[in-house]
């Protein structure tokens, strides 16, 4: 069977965009940072929405009709004051009806904030993490020697996985001996100033461009080939023991995998994600439950003309897979099917547990929910 | 939000959100998530005109037209077109072009006034999509159809709460309530119709407003119906005696039989809260939207459950429970507390 793939729908109408908007990566990318205040100069309704999807506080202006008639800047500094004393650093993020009114705040700003517009007519979610970095990183204009170890990229707190990544991912670097410089995002802003040369990403999707990227930790090959070339990096760096861990987690997949051939036919797959995640469920769909990929749209492709909800149910409903990888929005449209949720948004309750999907535990993690879940086991 | 929490139950309508695609986004992430806690995992059908920076730099009245193209080409009976605050501020003639396309066409293309946040709040979105659902009162076409003869009264709900997690439990209580008078109900404005069901709305023998803080559905219900209006769902036990006279009254029924059932329901109801007598709750009137001392005082006169600020925390309802129906769940619920 040929597989069903929308990556480039050429409409106004597909429906419900399944991905967030601008302001919603871009308060995500400064609320990683520990000491930095966001301030979301917004409706209650965008405010609402940014903080269902971005777990960390967020001030906000909550604006009404009033301000857009006389400006915001009023009702904005009233909350700037309120809680710049509670950071080292203020960052403004102007959503769509601000960032057209284009007012100039910097007379009442503290020292040092920054003022970043993110209007949803701008981008999405990716784009509006990236936006937010960049004006991060100029802020912060690194005048320090970079810092020793490997940065760890693609931390964004609306990916339900990214608290489990990190972890996963400092365990690992911890195991080679590989000592860890900046999160991005996460830990503290003042990091950024001395990041290090070198980079290893949890979740390309959201790529902060800080250091030389090296390879991701997303997939047992990548990994492998990431720590190979960190290997060459920092000839200090151990990496026997994790080449060790990678081929008995390999050893498992496998084992657990044919288990389940023995009694089922390869499933017929549905994959809805990011580029970087559904190339990860992929290779290991493929590679090890034999798995025929039947459906599949990205919410980041490469052409930015993402599918809708619209186009998306035409495709659940033309083809049937035996499991669907993705958001609950798909999980939404065919209730039916075997589900494990690996993209925003997920039910909330869904993902409580900080489990990764990358390193040698998130695949160990993501084959035991893929194979629970096929064979109906939890 | 509050404009779709309408339109989007309408069954075959379309609703198109005029700006960015963001904006339909996180309404239809909240939608869903709030739909879930109803078991319902069937997502309406919302359009957006993916508004981009051109867009809002040279017009969205292209985008417009080029989206109702499209959401017209998928055959729907109505579509309703919900500006956002992008829209609105850039000045878009949204009515316009949906009178365009209303004139040109057999299928009606209605806006909503609720332009995001310079559209007032999400109960100004529900009121005006009401508002403009009222259009199909008397028909698809806006001319009234004469009245048929029935042989039994045409009752409509207004304004059902469609996010609020108990809807569908609400309105059990209301129909059971109305069975004990031999009554059922013929409309449900708006939930889960079509766009032909709303022509009887007009046809109503009485309307029930689900909740009506300022008035304004009762006075927008004085715009398609001279049926009398009950503005409110009924609260607790003495509430739903009230609510049974008033139907009664409304439609010139014999209550006496309906009331004799109810107090034998209400009396199972008391007794089966009677370890809660003596008992303190301590509690915040934050969530309640009408908190009335009627409640609290009722709370008190048939369950012996007092007021006291040294009392058991409770949980607070979002809403004050509909019919004695409601208020045993709700205490069901607190006697996991107290």
């Amino acid at each position: 069977m040929e597989a069903f793939s929308l990556t480039s729908q050429k409409s106004h109408c597909q429906g419900v965009d399944l991905w967030p908007c601008a302001v919603t990566g871009a308060v995500s990318a400064a609320a990683g940072f520990s000491d930095v205040g966001v301030v979301l100069n917004a409706s209650s309704g965008c405010s609402y929405y940014v903080e269902y999807a971005v777990p960390a506080t967020i001030h906000c202006t909550y604006l009404t009709e009033e301000e857009v008639v006389f400006g915001t800047a009023s009702r904005l500094r009233e909350v700037v004051e309120s809680v710049s004393s509670l950071y080292e650093s203020i960052v403004v993020i102007n959503s769509c009806v601000p960032a057209l009114m284009a007012e100039d705040y910097s007379d009442f700003l503290p020292e040092g904030a920054i003022c970043v517009d993110a209007p949803g007519y701008c981008g999405d979610m990716s784009t509006g993490y990236r936006q937010m970095i960049d004006a991060l990183c100029s802020r912060e204009n690194r005048t320090c020697e970079p810092a020793e170890g490997v940065n760890i990229d693609g931390l964004c707190s609306v990916d339900r996985f990214s608290p489990g990544n990190l972890t996963e991912a400092q365990r690992l670097l911890a195991m080679a001996e590989i000592p860890v410089a900046a999160l991005c995002s996460g830990g503290t802003l003042d990091t950024l100033n001395r990041a290090a040369d070198y980079t290893l990403s949890v979740n390309p999707a959201f790529a902060s461009g800080i250091g030389t990227e090296r390879g991701s930790l997303l997939g047992m090959s990548a990994m492998e080939a990431a720590f190979s070339d960190l290997a060459r990096q920092f000839p200090d760096a151990n990496v026997s023991l994790l080449f060790d861990e990678y081929a008995a987690t390999e050893e498992i997949i496998i084992k657990e995998c044919d288990r389940y051939l023995r009694r089922h036919d390869p499933p017929a797959v549905g994959i809805f994600a990011t580029t970087a995640y559904a190339g990860y469920a992929t290779e290991l769909l493929s590679e090890y439950l034999d798995a025929e990929i039947i459906c599949s749209a990205l919410r980041d492709p490469a052409s930015g003309e993402r599918p809708g909800l619209r186009a998306v149910r035409e495709m659940l409903n033309q083809e049937t897979p035996d499991l669907i990888l993705g958001s609950s929005f798909e999980q939404a449209m065919a209730p039916e099917t075997s589900f494990v949720g690996i993209t925003f948004p997920l039910r909330s309750g869904s993902v409580i547990q900080h489990r990764p999907l990358c390193g040698t535990e998130g695949a160990l993690a993501l084959t035991e929910r893929i194979l629970h879940t096929l064979t109906g086991t939890h | 939000m509050g404009a779709l929490a309408v339109t989007a139950f309408v069954r075959d309508a379309v609703t198109l959100i005029h700006g960015p695609s963001g904006c339909a986004h996180l309404n239809a992430t909240l939608f869903q998530t709030t739909l879930m806690h109803q078991d319902r995992f069937a997502l309406p059908e919302i359009l957006s005109s993916s508004m981009s920076e051109q867009d809002v730099i040279f017009g969205g009245e292209d985008a417009l037209r080029t989206s109702l193209d499209e959401a017209v080409a998928l055959g729907p009976d109505a579509v309703f077109v919900v500006p956002t605050c992008v829209s609105e501020t850039i000045g878009d003639d949204v009515e316009t072009i949906c009178s365009e396309y209303s004139c040109n066409g057999d299928l009606p293309v209605v806006m909503v006034r609720a332009g995001g946040f310079l559209g007032g709040t999400f109960h100004d979105g529900f009121v005006a999509a009401l508002e403009a659902a009222a259009v199909f009162a008397g028909g698809a076409t806006g001319a009234s159809e004469p009245a048929r003869q029935r042989d039994y009264p045409v009752i409509t709900i207004v304004g059902e709460k469609n996010l609020e997690s108990e809807v569908e439990e609400n309105y059990d209580e209301i129909s059971r309530l109305l069975g004990l008078l031999g009554l059922t109900v013929s409309l449900r404005y708006v939930r889960d119709i079509t766009v032909g069901e709303m022509s009887l709305l007009s046809e109503s023998d009485l309307l029930i407003i689900r909740d009506d803080p300022d008035g304004r559905i009762e006075e927008l219900c004085s715009s398609f119906s001279a049926a009398p209006v009950i503005s409110g769902f009924p609260e607790g036990l003495k509430g739903s005696f009230a609510f049974l006279q008033s139907v009664a009254g409304c439609l010139g029924l014999d209550a006496g039989d309906a009331l004799a059932a109810e107090t034998d329901y209400q009396a199972a109801i008391i007794a089966s809260f009677d370890d809660l007598k003596g008992l303190s709750i301590a509690f915040d009137s934050f969530g309640f939207q009408n908190a009335t001392d009627m409640l609290f005082a009722e709370l008190e006169e048939y369950f012996g459950i007092t007021l006291a600020a040294s009392g058991t925390p409770i949980p607070v309802p979002f809403t004050t429970p509909v019919g004695s129906t409601g208020l045993r769940l709700m205490l069901r619920e607190w006697r996991r507390f107290l």
